[in-house]
């Protein structure tokens, strides 16, 4: 059983489908991948993994959601699991949210919609190793 | 953008003719009139004046003659009489002080001295008389005889001539003057006429000019006023462009990561699919296709809660059953829309080979799956696109059509929805309503200032409630925020043009007064009540006619 976990937060369902696939076909079965539609809903997913002991390594999040944006999420996961890397995956690229990402959560890398797989590899695969 | 609607401002809005070269100044050609008119009158009243003394001296001239016949008789009276008795003597002294009254008046008159040959004449006259009537008053009647009455007669004769010729040239003189003053006045009337001819045609040129150009500022400005609502649109439309962008971003990200899967799901699965028969026994096989063909009847998607909710159940179902592996099968499961009676795959699931078995499965129904993600993705676009095509368009040909208000409304939703779902829940009460004749591009303008000024007002997020519904023969459209709200004193103005709350920048103050014109064009109602937490417009169309 894995032991590590890669989070997709994202408010469009067909993106979370297509992002996992891709992420899983990328990295293969040795990660657990979850999902989930607002920042909310990703902080129960991260209580659950943590409830079972599965540590996670990296979150891409949306920026343009509901409720909570996803600057403002990560810097929350940040805070809390520093050593979490956080990505953000955005169609519409807010320079000061970016900017604010980086200060207060570290952010590793702002990947732009529509991406590629490459994005991906690039970004997550490095940030895995 | 913002520089077109620059340059707009920039041109003149009135092109006023250019004035007719070479003509009088109006002003100082008035005054030039009104002087020779003045003159032209002073004249003739001096010329009648003139006419008046010469007829004056004429009619004294008429009663000189008359003293002069009456003193002739007065003398020829006395000298028949032989005597002056008390009635010729006061009519003497009657005669003399008339005389002398005539006299003067003359003498006032003539100042050109005219009449200086008369009156030596005259004086010689009277003297002759005079020496008579003393000779007859002394009684010496021979002395009088003696004189030769005839020499005064001749005297007399002399100057009655005198007198009429005197009396002639006066006609003669205040006829002329008479023709003169009449010339003059024929002349003033006829300058007069001229003056004020001129004068009202180029007062009327000029009042024609003046409406010209009115007219053309009329038709500029409305053009203008055409073109401020084009370009509100337009300048709106820019603040939306990148949240827009970003709901196409969406599912062409989903598109791009889709077609990468399906090309990635069909290698691994023509790599591994002639191995099937060996690495899996009839009654797995048919377990494998069984599974295949649940997943191509496509399950509508989950969630992502209800899909762990889902994991969760099968992880447990799996783990009863001492199958390995049992989350990420689980996985792969829901991933494949497989997530109800799993028992016909359980020979398959329980196989040493059920992982790479469903994944080979997965592969195979991935091109399926992914096709659905697609097909969503570009439905999605199109809805999108569809809105900018509605939302952007300008109907030039400002004819009413059939419309349908729901529509206009969901239009602007589409193009808002990245806005509104940041923070604001949107409720629609929508109910059965029949087309209504409009303007459907500019009925969406209205959506589109009532929408966003209430996505502006909820800024830290709230409800956006839209009520469609069949009213008095019309259709009745509420949009509701429970956003700050608006003050009393600015509700009286909110619908002028150029009033703004908003800070600088952010609101071109035509908002919703272009709506109430808008709504005004369709015979419409706008309306608002407001207080913080509850904002309503509300817009009343009727069904509209041709």
């Amino acid at each position: 059983m894995s032991e590590t976990a890669i989070l997709c937060v994202d408010d469009e369902v067909s993106v979370l489908k297509v992002l996992k696939e891709q992420l899983k076909r990328l990295f293969g079965n040795q990660y657990v991948y979850e999902v989930a539609q607002s920042a909310d809903e990703a902080w129960l997913v991260i209580d659950e993994l943590e409830q079972d002991e599965i540590k996670i390594l990296i979150i891409v999040s949306d920026w343009l959601m509901p409720d909570v944006k996803g600057d403002e999420f990560l810097a929350q996961v940040h805070q809390r699991f520093p050593e979490i890397v956080t990505v953000m995956l955005t169609g519409q690229a807010d320079e000061s949210a970016i900017e604010r990402a980086k200060q207060q959560a570290n952010l590793y890398a702002c990947i732009n919609k529509p991406w590629t797989e490459e994005d991906l590899r690039n970004v997550v695969g490095v940030a895995l190793n | 953008m913002l520089n077109q609607a620059k340059s707009l401002f920039k041109t003149p809005l009135i092109h006023i003719p250019d004035k007719p070269k070479k003509r009088l100044p109006t002003w100082p050609t008035l005054l030039a009139a009104i002087v020779a008119a003045v003159v032209s009158s002073a004249s003739i009243y001096t010329l009648n004046q003139v006419a008046e003394t010469s007829n004056r001296s004429r009619l004294l001239l008429a009663q000189v003659k008359e003293q002069l016949s009456r003193l002739n008789s007065l003398e020829w009276e006395g000298i028949s009489k032989g005597r002056i008795d008390e009635n010729l003597a006061e009519e003497l002294a009657e005669h003399e002080e008339d005389s002398d009254a005539i006299f003067s008046e003359l003498r006032e008159i003539d100042q050109e001295q005219n009449l200086e040959a008369f009156f030596i004449l005259y004086a010689e006259y009277e003297a002759a008389v005079d020496e008579a009537l003393e000779f007859i008053e002394q009684g010496q009647i021979e002395q009088v005889l003696a004189i030769d009455a005839v020499a005064i007669d001749e005297l007399y004769d002399e100057v009655y001539a005198e007198v009429t010729v005197l009396e002639q040239r006066y006609v003669a003189q205040r006829q002329r003057i008479r023709t003169l003053a009449d010339f003059g006045t024929a002349f003033l009337l006829l300058f007069a006429a001229v003056v004020t001819g001129t004068l009202s045609q180029r007062f009327s040129d000029r009042l024609w000019h003046k409406n010209q150009a009115l007219e053309t500022a009329l038709d500029e400005l409305q053009q203008t006023q055409a073109q401020l609502i084009q370009q509100e649109k337009l300048a709106s439309l820019g603040q939306l462009v990148a949240g827009v962008a970003h709901e196409i971003n969406n599912p062409l990200g989903a598109i791009k990561a889709s077609a990468d899967n399906t090309h990635k799901a069909l290698q691994e699965a023509l790599a591994e699919l002639p191995s099937l028969n060996q690495r899996l026994t009839p009654e797995e096989q048919s377990s494998f296709f069984g599974l295949i063909t649940q997943a191509l009847d496509g399950k509508s998607s989950v969630t992502s809660q209800e899909g762990r909710t889902l994991k969760r159940r099968i992880v447990a179902q799996l783990k009863e059953h001492d199958i390995e592996d049992a989350r990420s099968l689980a996985d792969l499961l829901i991933d494949m829309g497989v997530y109800e009676s799993l028992e016909p795959f359980f020979p398959l699931l329980k196989s040493h080979e059920s992982e790479w078995a469903v994944q080979l499965a997965y592969n195979l129904a991935c091109p399926f799956l992914n096709s659905q993600l697609i097909i969503g993705a570009v439905d999605r676009s199109s809805k999108i696109v569809f809105a900018l095509k509605n939302y952007a368009r300008f109907d030039q040909s400002n004819k009413k059509q059939l419309t349908m208000v729901t529509e206009g409304v969901e239009t602007v939703l589409e193009i808002y929805n990245n806005q509104l779902k940041r923070n604001i829940d949107v409720v629609r009460e929508y109910q059965d309503i029949p087309e209504i004749l409009g303007y459907p591009d500019e009925l969406i303008q209205v959506w589109t200032n009532l929408i966003h000024n209430a996505i502006q007002a909820m800024e830290s997020g709230g409800t956006l409630t839209l009520t469609i519904r069949e009213q008095d023969q019309g259709v009745e459209v509420t949009v509701t925020d429970t956003g700050t709200g608006i003050p009393t004193e600015v509700q009286e103005r909110i619908f002028d043009a150029f009033f703004t709350t908003k800070p600088s920048g952010q609101g071109s103050g035509l908002g919703l007064y272009i709506s109430r014109k808008i709504i005004d064009k369709h015979e419409g109602r706008m309306g608002l009540e407001s207080q913080p937490g509850h904002t309503q417009f509300k817009v009343w169309l009727p069904m509209g006619s041709l």
